[in-house]
C-alpha cells in the first residue's frame, strides 16, 4: 500500500478485505527500520504486527473494528502506553512503562488503530526543535540537516516519512504545529478540554492538549473525532462537538471573515515564509473568504507571559521526578535524603533544568507579583482581546511559525531565541483556543505551514475551513 | 540583571537541581528570567484575571474509594474535583 495513502483508504482497504493489516503494518516495521537514521522513534511496539493480526481476525468473522481498521499510528513518547516504555525523552524516565492507557490511546485502539511506536520529542515537551532529547535529536525527513521543529518533532517527522499515517502529539504552545509546519504535515491543537489529557505526562496542565499530525486535513479530523470528547477521568474536558458530529453549514471558507494577525506577521518576518502566507491569503480569498488585517495588542508580551506560566507549572510538575516514586536505577547507599535526590536529578536534561530553575523564581516570594501576576494578566487581556476579534471574524490566520526549518544546532544556544520561535503558536494555548497548521508551501524545498485558529469549541468547523484552504495549496 | 548569579545557584539548590556548567549556565537563566521581566511593559496592571468558576454541586464528590485493586495494578488517587 502507498505509504502516503489516507487513514480512511487504508481503513476501506482493509475493511473490504482488499489489503490486510497484518501486511500493512509489516510494511510499515520494515519503513520504521530503514528510515531508523532519522531517530523518529524511542521505542517500536513489539506487538504491532499480532495487534494488526487481531484486526485482520474481526474483519473475516464480519465484525466491524472501527474506522482506523489497520491504520498505523505513532504516539508522542510523552502520552502513557501500557506495555511501551513512556520516557519523555528523558533519562529520568528510562525505561518507565505505564500500568495503563492514555484515554487517547484507548480511543484509538477502539477504533482498530495499530500503535506501531512511540516518537522522539524534546524532553518533558520542553523545546521547538527536537533536539533536546535524552536520545538524541531528530532528523527532518525532507532534508536530514534541519531540525524538525518541536517539540512533537518524531510524531510529525513519522507522518513525514511514512512510517505512520496518523501520530499524537501534545501541544503546550506549538508543539503540534510548529513540527507539522517544519515537516510539511497538518496538524491540530485543539480547544482547551476538547480532548482528555488522561494518560498525558503534565508539563503545563493549564493550557497543553493533546492533538493530532496527518498528511491531510481530512485525516487529521478523523483522527480528532475519534479522540475528542468528555472522558470523566479527566475533570477539565467538554464536549467540543456539533450534536449530530458534522460541521455546521458555511463552516468552511467561503463568505468567512478571515482575520490577519498583524503582530503575526511583521516587517521583520522571513521573505520565505511571507511568500507562502501571502500565496495563503490569496487562496483564502479565492476560496471565497474575505480577509483583513487585524489587530492582537497582546501578542507581542505572549511569549513571555507563556514561558513565565509554563516554568512555573513545570518546575511544579517535575518536582514528583525524586527517583522514589519514579526513575532510573541508582543506588542510594551513602547518600543522605536530599542529596541522594539532587545526585537523581541530574537525570534531567540541561534545558528542563533551566526551566525548572526559571520555575523556582516566577512563583517564589518576591518575584510572584512582578512574573507570574502579570503573566496571568497577559493572559487574560490576550483572551479579551481575541473573544472580541471572534465577535467579527470567523477565523485568525497567520504563518505558523516565523522562520523556515533551519540546521540542526543553529539555535540550539540561544535560549530566548527559541522562545521566540512561538511568536504565533502560543495564542492558542494561553486563550485555549483551537488552531490548525497547513502545509502550504515551501523555501528552498523544505516545507512552510499556515496556521488558522478559531473561536473555541469550533474545532469542527476550523478543520472544514483547513480542508478548504488545503484544496488552495500550490 | 534581574537576579544574581548566586540567587540562582540558591535557586537551583533549592530545586534540588545542580548547574554543571557554571557562569554559562548561569547566564543562560539569567537571559531567561531577564526575558521573563519584559512583561514589565506589557502595561496590564489593572487588568482582571479571567476565572473558570464551577460551582461547588458541580464537582465530583470527595468521597473515599477503598483500594479493592489487584496487588501490582495502578493505585487509586483521591478525587480532587
Amino acid at each position: 500500500m502507498d505509504p502516503h495513502a489516507s487513514a480512511a483508504d487504508i481503513a476501506g482497504a482493509v475493511m473490504s478485505g482488499k489489503e490486510s493489516a497484518e501486511d500493512i503494518i509489516r510494511d510499515v516495521m520494515r519503513r520504521i527500520r530503514d528510515a531508523s537514521r532519522l531517530n523518529i522513534f524511542i521505542a517500536v511496539n513489539p506487538d504491532a504486527v499480532s495487534d494488526a493480526r487481531r484486526i485482520d481476525g474481526v474483519v473475516r468473522s464480519g465484525g466491524d473494528p472501527g474506522r482506523l481498521a489497520g491504520v498505523p499510528v505513532s504516539i508522542k513518547d510523552n502520552i502513557c502506553t501500557a506495555k511501551m516504555p513512556t520516557t519523555c525523552a528523558s533519562k529520568m524516565l528510562e525505561g518507565y512503562v505505564s500500568p495503563y492507557e492514555a484515554t487517547v490511546v484507548e480511543r484509538l485502539r477502539s477504533q482498530g488503530a495499530v500503535i506501531v511506536g512511540k516518537t522522539n520529542m524534546d524532553e518533558f515537551a520542553m523545546g521547538m526543535t527536537t533536539e533536546f532529547s535524552a536520545y538524541g535529536p531528530t532528523l527532518n525527513p525532507h532534508d536530514a540537516e534541519f531540525v524538525p521543529g518541536g517539540s512533537s518533532g518524531g510524531s510529525a517527522a513519522s507522518v513525514a516519512a511514512g512510517v505512520s499515517t496518523i501520530s499524537l502529539g501534545s501541544d503546550t504552545g506549538g508543539s503540534v504545529r510548529n513540527p507539522a509546519s517544519f515537516c510539511g504535515v497538518a496538524g491540530l491543537k485543539p480547544t482547551y478540554g476538547a480532548v482528555s489529557r488522561y494518560g498525558l505526562v503534565s508539563y503545563a496542565n493549564s493550557i497543553e492538549q493533546v492533538g493530532p499530525l496527518a498528511r491531510t486535513v481530512r485525516d487529521v479530523m478523523l483522527a480528532y473525532e475519534v479522540i475528542s470528547g468528555p472522558d470523566p477521568r479527566d475533570a477539565t474536558t467538554a464536549d467540543a462537538r456539533p450534536p449530530d458530529g458534522s460541521a455546521p453549514e458555511g463552516a468552511a471558507l467561503e463568505g468567512s471573515r478571515v482575520g490577519l494577525v498583524r503582530q503575526m506577521a511583521p516587517d521583520s518576518l522571513h521573505s520565505g515564509v511571507r511568500d507562502v502566507f501571502e500565496s495563503a491569503v490569496s487562496g483564502m480569498e479565492a476560496a471565497g473568504a474575505t480577509c483583513e488585517e487585524v489587530s492582537l495588542d497582546m501578542v507581542d508580551h505572549s511569549v513571555a507571559a507563556y514561558y513565565t506560566i509554563t516554568s512555573t507549572e513545570a518546575g511544579s510538575n517535575l518536582a514528583r521526578y525524586d527517583n522514589i516514586r519514579y526513575g532510573y536505577e541508582l543506588d542510594g547507599s551513602g547518600y543522605e535524603y536530599h542529596r541522594y535526590v539532587t545526585r537523581a536529578r541530574d537525570g534531567f536534561g540541561p534545558e528542563v533544568k533551566r526551566r525548572i530553575i526559571a520555575g523556582g523564581f516566577v512563583p517564589s516570594a518576591g518575584y510572584a507579583g512582578r512574573y507570574f501576576l502579570k503573566a496571568l494578566k497577559v493572559k487574560s487581556r490576550l483572551t479579551r482581546e481575541a473573544d472580541k476579534l471572534f465577535e467579527q471574524y470567523d477565523y485568525l490566520a497567520s504563518p505558523t511559525v516565523p522562520v523556515p526549518p533551519f540546521r540542526l544546532g543553529e539555535m540550539i544556544d540561544d535560549p530566548v531565541a527559541l522562545f521566540q520561535l512561538d511568536i504565533n503558536t502560543v495564542t492558542a494555548n494561553l486563550t485555549g483556543k483551537p488552531a490548525v497548521s497547513i502545509p502550504y508551501g515551501a523555501y528552498r524545498g523544505l516545507p512552510v505551514g499556515v496556521q488558522l485558529m478559531a473561536d473555541s469549541r469550533k474545532d469542527i468547523p476550523l478543520l472544514e475551513a483547513a480542508r478548504s484552504l488545503e484544496g488552495t495549496a500550490p | 540583571m534581574v537576579v544574581t548569579a548566586e540567587e540562582i545557584t540558591r535557586m537551583a539548590a533549592m530545586m534540588r537541581v545542580t548547574i554543571d556548567d557554571g557562569a554559562e549556565y548561569i547566564d543562560k537563566v539569567q537571559r531567561m528570567l531577564d526575558y521573563f521581566g519584559t512583561l514589565d511593559s506589557a502595561g496590564v496592571d489593572d487588568e482582571t484575571l479571567l476565572v473558570q468558576e464551577s460551582a461547588y454541586m458541580q464537582l465530583r464528590k470527595d468521597e473515599h474509594h477503598s483500594h479493592d485493586m489487584d496487588v501490582g495494578g495502578p493505585v487509586r488517587a483521591p478525587r480532587l474535583g
